[in-house]
């Protein structure tokens, strides 16, 4: 075979590329007192002019989060964060109140979504995508909100769904994650300043792809969003999101919660891009990406589908969930992690059986090039009750040179016996004849692996919605800047 | 004053566990040439012991265990010539221990090289920081031998270490071996565990095995302990440049019982290949937990084990596969089978692969499920009842395995043991 | 001996079998012919008792018994006997203990004598080397490894073993090349007596050439829609099954 250090070489020549959205707009913020206490709860809830009941919930979480330790089980290694350190608020400062239409925003805001792709005027915007666009701790806008009104459908921030469908989020808000389900929720349920609602209604198949933009501007800054999406009997909705964070030689904090809620034949289809800035190729700063996503299958046929593509963050700790109560549900998980330079990420997913004949599907493609540690985690767990479950795990890693490690953890708990729980993994390296192949056929070697890394994640990106999946692709080769062929 | 400094952290327990662990750190009767050893395996013993939650023994929780008084067994019952009769494997040489002490007399080693423990051999692979029962044992073991098979004395005959329980057993015991196999030289041993009556109480032993430069070592397991015995076994070795080493066993547990077996692969061309098969049924709890160490370049393993689970039997594997930083040329494939044959039967399964270097071929499966509806219907078709059907296949599921044994008399041995199982279990595993 | 009468079958909610209907005598051997999807692998399935699928209407009689109530395992003691399209791998068991299981099951539900080891070994063997069965395949686990060719010809020694009154060959042609279909057909050919009778279900007449059928039968979206003798058979190899209407592969399932 052909001698590749050569190419190794090539690769790493060829596939440097900057961090495209490391921009930082230069904006009036207004910020919370550093620091976190019961003062500065008080102080983001007054902002936002909340209800009682609102108030003395993030009370109750951050008193219960004062009691817990920081999760050290998943495989990543970071310096203990100082929690004090942190704004937990930063908003774009403006009039006091929230610009009432797009026309109220600030211009170099929305500056900053075009200069992201995501333009928030509706006559430019991604045709049939509806977006929430959150800036540091707040929604700035929300697109298409009246076409959605018209068929029943709620998008809009968290802080208005407070104020304006209080019974909803008072019913559903921690129903999927208790507010001490471990420590990075809590954390979350106790500031979180802002994020999106969804409220899909009966029988409505939701016309357009809903999006949420985050973007982190502020320095030392953290984002706690929270998002809940709600599909009502017999609904449909396609939720999108994406995340980008200027670049900073400080890590930053992102803890956020993402709760899902589908009834009786309903269908929720929740899409990933995290793109957080992941630091610079000797690991200095980046994105500490802790977050806790968790969908409950209520009813039943019910499904709730997670596609995640993460090349971003220095951290990544995230394993978007599914509890399948419902007879006859469906939980499904696709994700690529592609973590290069010093970038950590435990990842995966829990799919809890508990109703009949429930069934899931986990595909994960996890790429490791550089010194960067990427870890599959993921939970099948099968009940008593589950008569009929199915499960079917894929996991495969693929290891771009010598420094970097890549790591399987998964638990499968089966307790019942006509259950049906099948997982297989892979390690390897990517493969010198493939890459031979291509170049011999004329790619670059930058090109080549780009190829190669993209039909690995094939199966992953194909769940993605049309603009995603392009997005994506360009991101995984990008992502690869510097790795070894 | 020395044990006050080693007791502490223990606040954080129950009273009953504090106590099981004083008493443990006060003890020292053991063996005088191990005394060094002992005073070590204190310091870590604290460390080491899975009284809290651990990782490494998620699945398996011994707290109960530890937290009712007990005490060590101080003498072996009485085992005639005859009750040793069915343990027995023609033409095999053997170590006998009864209650964890070896019983000389029971022994047949003529022709094989032993000797007594001392602390130029043990604790040579067994790690006594590791979370689990090597400082434990290191701390109480009373008995044990080492075993060496060299140029200058061969194996004549396969050796069979029996290691069953009287009885008279009401207690602890823990015991250590040691096993070496020389540089070329080729072995085959079998670990028999076993009970005669019903003993109560714990048994640990902790085996060391080290196979020097292309060595061979086929090592096979028959483990069928006391129901009412917990049964643990920390196999720990060292797999030197072109050695290999086979392990197989066939497991049917005790009350509760913990395989654990760590091997590190410290040379070129090693290979580990280990096989088992667990039978579970009634409320036995069974983990199978291994952790192979790919520690240089161009070493190789492969695991398969499968499991039957009967009852409110329940069974574990954790396996770990480790390919350190730097190293080339592995390849590791893990496969965890389990067959639930009941409403009550439980698997967990966490197959891991932990892998630090890129030019790697490594996998792992995991399959829970009850038996094929398209081969029963197919076995059925062909007019046998669904009982026997099922004995069948749950019998070829498991007598599979054999098929990587070349050795006619262990495959003869095992399968006998296996074909018990079944009809004790109501599966009439049709005609051999 | 058997009597399907308006057969209605569904699996999963689907229906496959929409009144069929079909009388086979002693002695005889009848062609089941259609598209792929026209549910003759149902009917064999049904008719051996295959879990899963749900007779909504209809009947079916064999040698006066209503077939319907019996288990797999017993239908298979009545005579019924199913060569598989596809037969099963099923590892970790030999051969031979597969066929002695099965042979003396059968012997016991129809009050023979089980056979000792050596009475079967002998017996097995015979049969093995009619059929050019190599001695070391019966000792190999059941179907694992086998080509296609040696999985078929392994289902016609089950089938001269246990001595059926009605054998059902499934596609026992596909995949076999001209010289295993030949050892195939003779064996099936061997076995046939007045008494025997079977359903042989195929998708290409070249099968017919060496198992010659007293009765052709058309299936098609669900029931037979056309009965000939064996000239049928050629007709619908020239000109296709889209001489009477249909297009292969125009249903789904099955």
């Amino acid at each position: 075979m052909v001698e590749f250090a050569q190419t190794e070489d090539v690769v790493q020549e060829a596939t440097r590329k900057d961090y495209e959205f490391g921009f930082v707009t230069e904006i009036e913020s207004e910020f919370a007192p550093p620091g976190l206490n019961e003062e500065v709860i008080r102080f983001i809830s007054g902002k936002k002019n909340e209800p009682k009941w609102m108030l003395d919930w993030r009370l109750e979480c951050f008193s219960e989060w004062k009691q817990m330790e920081d999760p050290n089980w998943a495989f990543v290694q970071f310096p203990p964060i100082n929690y004090q350190d942190y704004y937990y608020y930063a908003a774009p400062k403006k009039d006091e109140d929230a610009p009432k239409s797009l026309d109220e925003v600030d211009p170099k805001l929305l500056e900053t979504y075009e200069k992201l792709g995501i333009p928030l005027h509706e006559r430019a915007a991604l045709a049939g995508v509806a977006v929430d666009a959150v800036f540091d701790s707040v929604s700035v806008a929300t697109t298409f909100r009246e076409k959605l009104h018209d068929v029943g459908v709620i998008f809009c921030s968290i802080s208005e769904a407070i104020q304006e469908h209080p019974d909803l989020v008072q019913k559903y808000l921690g129903s999927v994650v208790p507010r001490s389900d471990n420590f990075f929720a809590s954390l979350n349920s106790a500031v979180f300043s802002d994020g999106t609602f969804v409220y899909i209604p009966k029988g409505v198949r939701c016309p357009m792809e809903l999006s949420t933009y985050f973007r982190i501007n502020a320095a030392k800054t953290g984002q706690f969003e929270r998002t809940l999406i709600i599909a009502d009997e017999g609904s449909y909705v396609s939720y999108l999101e994406g995340c980008t964070a200027p670049m900073r030689d400080e890590n930053q904090l992102h803890a956020a919660v993402v709760e899902l809620i589908a009834h009786d034949d309903a269908e929720i289809k929740y899409s990933t891009v995290q793109n957080w800035y992941p630091g610079d190729e000797n690991g200095k700063g980046g994105i500490y990406n802790f977050v806790t996503k968790r969908g409950a299958c209520r009813g039943k046929n019910s499904k709730i589908s997670w596609t995640q593509v993460e090349t971003g963050s220095a951290i990544t700790w995230k394993y978007p969930s599914c509890i399948l109560e419902g007879d006859n549900s469906v939980g499904e998980f696709y994700s690529v992690a592609l973590t290069n330079n010093y970038q950590q990420a435990d990842t995966g997913t829990k799919m809890i059986h508990i109703g009949r004949n429930t069934s899931s599907t986990i595909i994960s493609k996890g790429i490791s090039a550089g010194h960067a540690q990427n870890t599959y985690r993921g939970l099948v767990k099968v009940l008593g009750s589950a008569e009929g479950a199915r499960n079917y795990t894929q996991c495969d890693s693929l290891l771009i040179g010598e420094r970097c490690g890549a790591h399987t953890v998964p638990y499968i708990e089966t307790s019942n016996q006509t259950a049906r729980v099948e997982h297989e993994a892979t390690t390897s390296k990517i493969s010198d004849d493939q890459l031979f192949y291509v170049m011999q056929r004329g790619l670059s070697a930058e090109d080549a692996v780009g190829l190669i890394v993209n039909g690995y994640c094939k199966e992953v990106l194909k769940e993605l919605p049309m603009e995603f999946a392009v997005e994506a692709q360009k991101l995984l080769s990008v992502s690869l800047e510097g790795s070894v062929g | 004053m020395r044990e006050r400094n080693l007791g502490q952290g223990l606040e954080k327990f129950s009273p009953a566990l504090r106590n099981y662990v004083s008493e443990a750190l006060s003890f020292d009767a053991g063996p005088e040439a191990l005394s060094g050893l002992r005073s070590h395996a204190r310091e870590a013993l604290l460390e080491t012991l899975p009284l809290g939650r651990s990782e490494r023994w998620k699945y398996t929780d011994l707290r109960r265990y530890f937290a009712k008084p007990t005490r060590l067994a101080d003498a072996p019952g009485v085992v005639s010539q005859q009750d040793l009769e069915r343990f027995l494997i023609k033409g095999y040489a053997r170590a006998v221990f009864i209650d964890g002490f070896l019983s000389t007399e029971l022994s047949d080693l003529e022709g094989v090289e032993w000797s007594a423990l001392d602390e130029k051999i043990v604790g040579r692979v067994a790690d006594i920081k590791s979370t689990g029962f090597v400082a434990l044992n290191s701390v109480l073991l009373k008995d044990g031998f080492s075993l060496r098979v060299t140029k200058s004395q061969p194996q004549q005959r396969p050796i069979q270490l029996i290691c069953l329980t009287s009885d008279k057993l009401v207690g602890e015991i823990h015991t250590r071996i040691t096993i070496e196999i020389e540089e070329n030289i080729e072995a085959s041993i079998c670990e028999t565990h076993g009970a005669i009556g019903s003993g109560v109480g714990l048994c640990d032993y902790v085996i060391e095995i080290v196979l020097g430069k292309n060595a061979r070592l086929q090592h096979v397991v028959h483990q069928q302990a006391s129901q009412d015995i917990h049964h643990v076994v920390t196999r720990a070795g060292r797999i030197d440049e072109g050695a290999k080493f086979t392990g197989f066993s066939l497991l049917e547990g005790g009350a509760l019982s913990r395989s654990e077996t760590v091997l590190s692969l410290t040379g070129a061309g090693s290979e580990v290949k280990l096989y088992g098969i667990g039978l579970m049924r009634s409320r036995q709890h069974c983990d199978v937990t291994t952790d192979i160490m790919h520690e240089v370049s161009h070493c190789n393993s492969e695991q398969v084990f499968k499991n039957v689970v009967d009852g409110q039997g329940r069974t574990v594997f954790q396996g770990r596969v480790y390919v350190a930083p730097d190293v080339q040329g592995i390849e590791a494939h893990q496969l965890n089978r389990n067959l639930l044959l009941s409403k009550n039967a439980r698997a967990d399964s966490k197959p891991e692969l932990i892998i630090h270097a890129d030019d790697v071929k490594c996998s792992h499966g995991a399959t829970v499920g009850d038996l094929d509806e398209e081969a029963l219907f197919y076995l059925r078709s062909r007019g046998v009842s669904e009982n026997i059907a099922r004995g069948i296949l749950i019998r070829g599921f498991a007598a599979e395995m054999f098929e990587v044994l070349n050795d006619k008399t262990i495959v003869t041995y095992l399968d006998e043991a296996l074909e018990n199982w079944l009809l004790c279990a109501d599966y009439d595993g049709g005609l051999a | 001996m058997l009597s399907v009468r308006n057969l209605h079958a569904e699996i999963e909610g689907k229906k496959i079998l929409k009144g069929l209907n079909l009388d086979l005598g002693f002695g005889e051997v009848h062609a089941i012919m259609g598209p792929n999807g026209s549910g003759k692998s149902t009917l064999s399935y049904l008719l051996a008792g295959r879990p899963g699928y749900e007779v909504t209407q209809g009947e079916i009689y064999y040698k006066g018994k209503n077939l319907l109530e019996l288990s797999v395992e017993d239908r298979s003691g009545e005579g019924v006997f199913l060569a598989f399209q596809y037969p099963v791998e099923i590892p970790g068991v030999s051969g031979m203990s597969f066929l002695r299981n099965s042979l003396n099951s059968v012997r016991k539900y129809r009050g023979q004598e089980e056979l000792s080891a050596a009475e079967f070994l002998k017996l097995a063997r015979g049969k093995a080397s009619e059929l050019g069965i190599d001695q070391v395949m019966l000792n190999r686990p059941v179907n694992v490894g086998f080509s296609g060719g040696e999985k078929k010809r392994n289902e016609v020694l089950q089938m001269a073993l246990l001595e059926p009154s009605l054998a059902l060959l499934d596609e026992t042609d596909s995949g076999l090349d001209i010289d295993a279909l030949k050892i195939v057909s003779d064996g099936f050919n061997a076995l046939r007596s007045p008494d025997r009778s079977a359903l042989v279900i195929t998708h290409y007449q070249r099968l017919l050439n060496h198992i010659v059928p007293d009765k052709v039968h058309v299936l098609a979206q669900g029931r037979i829609i056309e009965t000939g003798g064996k000239d049928l058979a050629m007709e619908l190899e020239e000109k296709g099954y889209g001489m009477l209407g249909i297009q292969d592969g125009e249903l789904e399932g099955a």
